[in-house]
């Protein structure tokens, strides 16, 4: 018997693989595999405005990490023993975090945003909105680490590169303060306001102050790098129309659902107040310390004693004589009841600091007015802020006059300014840190007396890694070496082709004199 | 919510294809048989003759009236007028015109009720010339019963006429008949699972046939793919197919453990992680880069969800929150081992190739029990206990105490520092000062008494009763199972409760149903592990100093806190609560249809739904999470399969043709919701409630369907060649786009085989020693079974804050722009030999199996927006052996010895990756990093330095901060370099079985070699001085033979607290120090059984009862890492070869009763 000339089993292939050809045709008309496949718990199509309203709430969650780690340390405001930026030591897990943090969540949502918006209709103004935030996000990240990626940064969805380059500050700054012009004079009051607003209610107005509030503070970032676009910028700014009360700032309000970054933040950290912020706030008898600090007899939350100012003074971390630290070493803590609450409004950009930035443009000679208007305007507002705060015992006006009256702006333009840049420095407690440390580097003010290289730290093992020194950049996360080799060692050159705190490791605006 | 509905439309949709399919199908191959067989159809037909001395042409018209056809002939060339005389009732009408009609005259059916009768032609021969008549032999009647040795009637034998295709096959008594054509004619009786036999006919009409079972590997049946029965013989690829009773004698909960050393190319490694832990099942190497690594299981043909959720790199993890210290178990902890009747491991790709896309790590089919028709009620009732210790790590040193510079602290000391043993020799003080002030005797405290004193002896108890019988219609199986183990780990416990029934029901003659269902329910308590600081009994032992009696740890002050902070075990043993309660239902219909008795067509509906429910969290204490915390986390898994298909079985002649041709929907759904809670309000009222705040994670999901065809066929030619060609067609929503014509969601897998029995084919060449043999080779096609839901992009909304909605993108991994599946290829030869009447039996496989475009959710810088992106990453392969032999060197009738030997060797290797992973490779986490050229699983990190001649270069360190070097440590390297791999090259393993009469006893050794092992327990025990390995140097005499790092000779003494310590820093330990060879041989189980003698059981109503003694990992007989138990590792994916706090091994010893009546 042959198989092969057996007529009736080939018929029996025949039709049986007849079927077998029909049932895939019956399989492939499923067209619902595509929807299927979208995970059941998420949406497939999303309003872009809710990604840009949730990169500015998490943009608020994410700074605390960064304020605590280092920039209360750097700036001595505070102490805790979780703290690297007390001893100024590399520690890669924040600088991991908040890379992670901002590129990885904030800045994923935002340029996905920007890029639909872009082509929507009636969005125009969320639009601009979006790109605005975009450069304050940009503006931070490159204030922390200098060069990082940006033209291809945050874009491999659309652009499928997955080593980003690092583009120099300086460019960065170019294009920033491009998108922020841009975007300013785009903005139409007569189309939809801007949509996914968690600061103005889609006033587009407001919006157009803070893309100018914005490039205020960028043209004062480049006083020590390039003092003539700075003044170019400032008055651009200033004719385009600044922030000119409280009620123009970017505030994120939560209401207890979502809790405020410092929440998680201070839960589990023992923040002391260092002598130096104590000591400076005592001597210019400062109503705000009342609000900053109180006298705490334990480490829970509540346990508070009534104390004097010496009271606090006595008991604020004195870094320069503590060689090496324990918990139990000072009482005088950042009050509880007030910053950590799960409400605490958190301040991206406060109005005073764009009249601070003012009463400094007026002494560096970049624009015309009393400097000291703008300083006492930048005070007032700040108190009146933290007051509000501190409903049970707020500020009176009369105590921030009789404040304003003891320490008026005095002395040479550059007394004035190291004046101004004290009060800035007093008015950045806990929500502007970063801001300040920038300003620091800028200017030089205030003027702190680090940390000593003796000091012992608690966290971690090793000791500090810039003895003595305030770091001037963060370094670049570990993982870029892992992921993106080629690109941060090309951009390490610049700085001393260490990721550490060498001396070289100075951003472009942050120029050697 | 019209998700459900669409499901169900699918469904229906489903059902209506498949049904439409097997119809048309079965419909069609019907028909066309019965077209094939008209003809034969005519020749069957019974007549009856009662005639003496008539004519032949009178015969013919009463045999032609009878069987209704019509004789044509010339009268002229047909002796029509022969007188004849016949007596037969019923036979067929083609023996009769055997008979009646003389040797040469032939006949010839035409159309349907027509038979031509004519002389044979003339034939020229053309060589010759001569001219020859062929003639028509008178055939013989033969008959008889075929029954097996035990006189047993076994129906379905084939008896073929030996040389040619005729033949026939013995009906429901074991009857036959069939017509031979002379005495020299030879019988070929064969029966799957007997040994071939051939029988001269000689001059008998009667043959009965006793079949042997065969004894040979080549006759074993085994369950295939789709739970299809072949014999080994027929298959072109390795099974390895392991009995249910030895895995029902060790009963380790997690069963899989017991097919440890078993199988050879079946690695199994299982990390201790308290009981019901996971096992580590790898097949042929890995073959993937992404996704599980674990074989499919497949049970009673239904593929069942064996997802396993620990805390490594598993993004669905389960655990305690933010913990990476509780691990659960893997799917298979839910079966009742007393169920299984046997498991059939497909090692390699063409045996899976029917699996199409879940195949590429192998298939384990498990097929379980069901009840024997025409039998009473049986009852087997089986109680197994043993006793489990652990084991304390070894290579402790005892010679120098706690303290730090040769020397007891001076004061109290209560930090990190207290677990230091760089203090002062034994014996030099009477005394020191420990961490709570107490002036303690200066004595070691061995680490045996310390696990005596902190852990117990665990006890496992598992009864199982089951009820078995059946009717000659049907069969039932009942069984239930109790199993509870006490782990000796505080805190720890396992129990497992099953109910399992299986039926099966003949519904008329062609209907056959098999169902079953199986409940469990297994509730765990379970210990830290890992690293995890809140009291992991793993990092404990290896970070308290040898002077430390563990009782004192649980010390408490006046508030109760714990006195001792550091790594405490008290605090996990007393305030640390992780538990998993776990619901399943596995059920499964199986129908089948006998449409011919050469063709059938089966339905099979499985579902499998798991439940569980884990619970974590720690009380108040004063170390860490100090108020308190509680997660919960409610999963849900299920899996749905329904599958059908048509089986054809026909033999013609020589060659034997079976079909397979069937389809399969799956569908997978997986949620989980996670709540979390911090700060008790009341500190031991374990309740969301009585948290102060709660937090509720983003609910995960997962769904999957994949849709399959599939096809075999296989052609068998006279019993010793078979050709089988197999093809899969998947097409699966987890490749699917949303973008019209963006999917490549379709994927076709072939594969096929040969198998060569050489010694049926050259039986009469074959030497004598040879019983058996046969030559295999295949080749086949699989893919991976990849993630849903990373396609597109979705979206989240978030919280809404300040009254305006927020939202985020939910991929953490970038859409690919195209995603294309993994392939893995392979080829495998392979041959079984049995020799001396297979006494001793050979298996030997070689494979090069290639997996291509692995699927890799790679890490990418995340200024990107996204850490990870899935691609297509590069190839690997894996090539090596397997052997298996096995034989009874001694057989005697009431002695006998069988051993069994296998062994494997694969060698793993990354063949390519992209140019962007080329730098950098593919982390798995900590050390173990696959790069191109390397095997997978590499260990990676710093080393010490070697100068140019090969010489350690040494390092001069300050040692009591006086600005003086006063000692040498080997210099570390700030590189990254390969130390090892993380997988074995070998394993293997050795059963040796005694039997003495109604005694057994039975031992098992298994071995690894050629893997490494990255140990921090070893790292850290030597931080903190407490291994043999930092004895050396500690007198500050040794001064090693190196070159220091200027290039002169070491002249200062070796350092070893500054080389594994370095003052607290570690900054001189190279990774490099805590990579060890990870080879073992170890003495893995014996049991000792006794069943009683018959004439005893005779005078009760038991059938059966055997006793045995039973204990597990006993000893090694070698074992090259220190302190750790050579399974330890922090993860048993890709991870594989990194522990960080290992559990110590643990130890079993108990009996096993099994009675039966």
């Amino acid at each position: 018997m042959n198989l092969i000339n057996d007529i009736p089993m080939k018929n029996i292939f025949r039709k049986y693989f007849k079927i077998i050809i029909l049932v895939p045709v019956l399989w492939s008309c499923d067209n619902g595999f595509g929807d299927f496949n979208q995970n059941p718990v998420t949406v497939s199509n999303i309003d872009p405005a809710l990604l840009f309203s949730g990169s500015v709430v998490n943009a608020a969650n994410y700074d605390p990490e960064q304020l605590t780690s280092y920039y209360h340390g750097f700036m001595q405001y505070g102490w805790s023993d979780f703290w690297f930026g007390i001893a100024y030591q590399l520690y890669d897990g924040t600088s991991s975090r908040v890379w992670g943090r901002y590129y990885g969540t904030v800045l994923k949502n935002l340029e996905y945003a920007v890029s639909e918006l872009k082509t929507s209709t009636n969005a125009t103004n969320t639009y601009q909105a979006s790109r605005v935030w975009r450069v304050f996000i940009y503006q931070k990240l490159t204030d922390m680490y200098g060069d990082i990626p940006y033209s291809q940064a945050a874009k491999a969805f659309e652009t499928g590169v997955f080593t980003p380059v690092y583009d120099t500050q300086q460019s960065i700054y170019t294009d920033l303060i491009k998108e922020l012009r841009e975007a300013r004079d785009a903005f139409d009051v007569t189309a939809n306001g801007v949509q996914g607003d968690q600061f103005y209610g889609g006033d587009v107005l407001k919006w157009k102050k803070l893309a100018n509030s914005m490039l205020l503070r960028i043209g004062m970032r480049l006083s020590k790098v390039d003092p003539t676009q700075a003044s170019a910028l400032v008055k651009e700014a200033i004719a385009g129309g600044v922030m000119t009360s409280s009620a123009d700032e970017p505030i994120v309000i939560y209401d207890g659902t979502t809790p405020n970054g410092f929440y998680e933040n201070l839960g589990d950290q023992h923040f002391h107040l260092q002598k130096t912020l104590v000591s400076y706030m005592i001597n210019s008898n400062d109503p705000r310390l009342r609000i900053y600090g109180a006298y705490y007899k334990t480490q829970q939350t509540n346990d508070t004693i009534p104390a004097t100012k010496a009271d606090l003074l006595a008991h604020a971390w004195d870094i320069n004589s503590k060689v090496s630290a324990t918990n139990a070493d000072s009482v005088t803590r950042v009050r509880y009841d007030l910053f950590h609450l799960q409400n605490l409004p958190y301040y991206h950009f406060p109005y005073s600091q764009v009249e601070f930035l003012l009463a400094e443009a007026v002494l560096r000679g970049y624009t015309t007015g009393s400097a000291s208007d703008h300083y006492k305007a930048a005070v007032t507002s700040h108190m009146q802020i933290m007051s509000s705060l501190a409903p049970s015992n707020p500020i009176s006006s009369a105590e921030i006059s009789e404040y304003l009256a003891d320490n008026a702006l005095s002395g040479t333009e550059e007394q004035q300014i190291e004046q101004v840049s004290n009060e800035f420095w007093i008015s950045g407690f806990l929500f502007q840190a970063e801001e300040v440390w920038s300003h620091w580097r800028r200017t030089g003010y205030p003027a702190l007396t680090p940390v000593p290289a003796s000091y012992i730290p608690v966290t971690g093992v090793g000791g500090s890694n810039s003895p003595g020194v305030i770091p001037r950049k963060m370094a670049y996360p570990q993982s870029e070496f892992t992921y993106n080799i080629a690109n941060v060692t090309s951009a390490l050159a610049a700085y001393g082709g260490a990721n550490d705190f060498n001396p070289k490791a100075r951003v472009w605006w942050d120029k050697e004199n | 919510m019209n998700e459900p509905r669409l499901n169900q439309q699918r469904l229906l949709f489903l059902m209506r294809v498949i049904f439409f399919h097997a119809l048309i199908a079965s419909f069609s191959m019907v028909m066309a048989n019965a077209a094939d067989s008209r003809g034969q159809d005519i020749l069957d037909r019974k007549v009856s003759i009662n005639v003496d001395g008539a004519e032949v042409q009178d015969v013919l018209k009463l045999i032609g009236k009878q069987a209704k056809v019509k004789f044509t002939y010339s009268p002229q060339r047909i002796p029509i007028h022969d007188k004849v005389t016949f007596h037969f009732t019923d036979v067929k009408l083609v023996d009769a015109l055997n008979v009646i009609l003389s040797t040469n005259i032939d006949y010839e059916v035409v159309g349907k009720e027509q038979i031509a009768l004519k002389p044979f032609e003339a034939a020229t021969n053309a060589s010759d010339g001569t001219t020859e008549i062929s003639s028509r032999t008178v055939d013989i009647t033969v008959s008889g019963k075929i029954t097996d040795p035990t006189g047993n009637a076994l129906p379905g034998v084939s008896i073929i006429l030996a040389g040619t295709s005729n033949g026939t096959s013995s009906d429901a008594d074991g009857k036959y008949t069939i017509n031979v054509p002379d005495q020299n004619s030879v019988l070929r009786f064969s029966f799957i699972g007997f040994a071939s036999q051939d029988v001269t006919v000689g001059n008998r009409t009667s043959i009965d046939v006793v079949l042997e079972e065969d004894v040979s590997q080549l006759g074993e049946v085994v369950v295939t793919a789709f739970g299809i029965e072949k014999e080994q013989k027929k298959l072109g690829y390795s099974v390895t197919q392991v009995k249910g009773d030895e895995i029902q004698t060790t009963r380790d909960p997690a069963f899989m453990n017991a097919l440890t050393g078993k199988v050879a190319g079946v690695v199994i490694q299982s990390p201790n992680a308290g009981p019901g832990g996971s096992t580590r099942v790898l097949i042929r190497g890995n073959s993937t880069f992404g996704g599980s690594r674990q074989p499919l299981y497949v049970i009673d043909g239904v593929p069942m969800d064996n997802t396993f959720r620990s805390g490594t790199g598993d993004p669905t993890d389960v655990n305690g929150g933010n913990s990476s210290g509780i691990q659960t178990s893997d799917g298979l902890a839910n079966l009742n081992p007393d169920d299984v009747e046997s498991i059939t491991v497909l090692k390699g790709v063409s045996a899976g190739a029917l699996y199409g896309n879940r195949a590429q790590n192998g298939v384990i089919l498990i097929t379980t029990k069901k009840g024997q028709k025409n039998q009473g009620l049986g009852v087997t009732f089986n109680s197994n206990t043993v006793a489990e210790t652990l084991v304390p790590y070894n290579d402790i040193q005892y010679v120098y105490g706690r303290g730090e510079g040769n020397q007891p602290y001076p004061s109290v000391v209560n930090s990190y520092q207290s677990g230091e043993s760089w203090g002062a020799k034994f014996g030099s003080t009477p005394t020191f000062i420990d961490f709570d002030g107490s002036t303690r005797a200066y004595t070691p405290q061995k680490m045996k008494d310390n696990f005596k004193r902190f852990f117990g002896t665990g006890v496992s108890t598992t009864n199982s009763l089951a009820l078995a019988g059946g009717s000659d219609k049907s069969t039932y199986r009942l069984s239930l199972s109790n199993a509870y183990n006490s782990s000796p780990m505080p805190n720890a416990n396992y129990k497992r409760n099953n109910i399992s029934f299986r039926g099966t029901s003949d519904i008329g003659k062609r209907l056959h149903a098999d169902y079953k269902i199986d409940l469990s329910r297994t509730d765990k308590s379970q210990p830290l592990v890992g690293t995890d600081d809140r009291g992991s009994y793993g990092i404990s032992f290896s970070r308290m100093s040898n002077t430390t009696d563990i009782r004192t740890l649980d010390e408490k002050d006046a508030n109760g806190g714990f006195i001792y902070q550091y790594k405490n075990p008290y605090l996990s043993k007393e305030k640390v609560f992780g538990k998993d309660h776990r619901d399943r239902v596995i059920s499964a219909i199986n129908l089948k249809y006998d449409i011919a008795d050469y063709l059938n067509f089966v339905v099979k509906g499985g579902v499998d739904i798991s439940n569980a429910n884990t619970l974590f969290g720690i009380h108040p204490n004063n170390i860490w999470d100090q108020q308190g915390k509680m997660v919960t986390n409610t999963q849900k898994i299920e899996e749905d399969n329904v599958m059908a298909m048509l089986n054809f079985n026909k033999n013609y002649g020589d060659f034997s043709v079976n079909i397979t041709g069937g389809t399969n929907a799956r569908y997978y759904k997986f949620s989980s919701v996670n709540l979390e809670g911090n700060t008790f309000i009341t500190p031991d009222l374990i309740d969301l409630s009585n948290m102060k705040t709660k937090l509720i994670d983003p609910p995960g999901a997962q769904q999957k369907k994949v849709n399959s065809i599939f096809s075999s066929a296989q052609f068998g030619y006279r019993n010793y060649l078979f050709l089988e060609a197999t093809g899969r067609q998947d097409w699966n929503s987890a490749l699917a786009k949303k973008a019209a014509g963006t999917s490549q969601d379709g994927l076709f897998y072939p594969s096929a085989n040969l198998s060569y029995v050489f010694t049926e084919h050259l039986a009469d060449i074959m030497p004598a020693f040879l019983s058996s043999g046969k030559v295999r080779a295949s080749v086949g096609k699989v893919g991976s079974d990849q993630n849903p839901h990373q396609s597109d992009l979705a979206f989240s909304v978030t919280n809404t804050v300040n009254g305006v909605a927020t939202a985020v993108i939910n991929n953490a991994s970038l859409p690919p722009a195209k995603l294309k599946p993994e392939a893995t290829t392979e080829v495998e030869f392979g041959t079984q030999l049995g020799f001396l009447q297979n006494r001793l039996n050979v298996d030997f496989a070689w494979y090069n199996k290639e997996t291509k475009d692995f699927l890799l959710a790679a890490q990418i810088s995340n200024a990107n927006g996204y850490s990870s992106t899935y691609m297509n990453a590069g190839s690997m392969r894996n090539r090596g052996f397997e052997l298996m032999i096995s034989g009874t060197p001694i057989q005697k009738s009431d002695f006998s010895w069988e051993a069994s030997l296998n062994m494997a060797q694969n060698h793993n290797l990354v063949l390519s990756l992209t140019d962007q992973l080329k730098e950098t490779g593919v982390s798995f986490g900590n050390n173990i990093i696959a790069m191109a050229g390397r095997p997978f699983g590499g260990i990676y990190g710093t080393s010490y330095e070697k100068n140019a001649q090969g010489q350690d270069v040494y390092q001069a360190v300050d040692t009591n901060a006086d600005g003086i070097n006063d000692a040498v440590v080997r210099k570390k390297q700030n590189n990254n370099v390969y130390l090892g791999n993380g997988n074995p090259k070998i394993t293997g393993g050795l059963t040796n079985t005694f039997h003495y009469k109604r005694v057994s006893l039975s031992f098992l050794i298994d071995a690894q070699f050629g893997g490494s092992i990255y140990s921090t327990t070893n790292k850290w025990a030597k931080f903190f001085g407490l291994t043999k390995e930092t004895l050396q140097g500690r007198d500050g005499e040794y001064v090693p033979t190196g070159v220091m790092d200027d290039g002169s000779q070491v002249q200062l003494p070796y350092s070893p607290f500054y080389q594994y310590n370095g003052g607290g820093t570690l900054a001189y330990t190279a990774d490099e120090s805590h990579v060890y060879k990870n080879d073992f041989i170890k003495f893995r189980q014996v049991s000792l059984g006794y069943s009683l003698p018959p004439a005893f059981l005779n005078k009760t109503r038991l059938t059966a009862v055997t006793f045995q003694l039973i204990a597990r990992n006993l000893f090694y007989l070698k074992k090259t890492a220190p302190m750790i138990d050579p399974n330890s590792s922090d993860s048993i994916g890709g991870g594989y070869g990194y522990e960080s706090g290992a559990l110590p091994a643990s130890r079993t010893y108990g009996f096993n009763l099994n009675v039966q009546f």
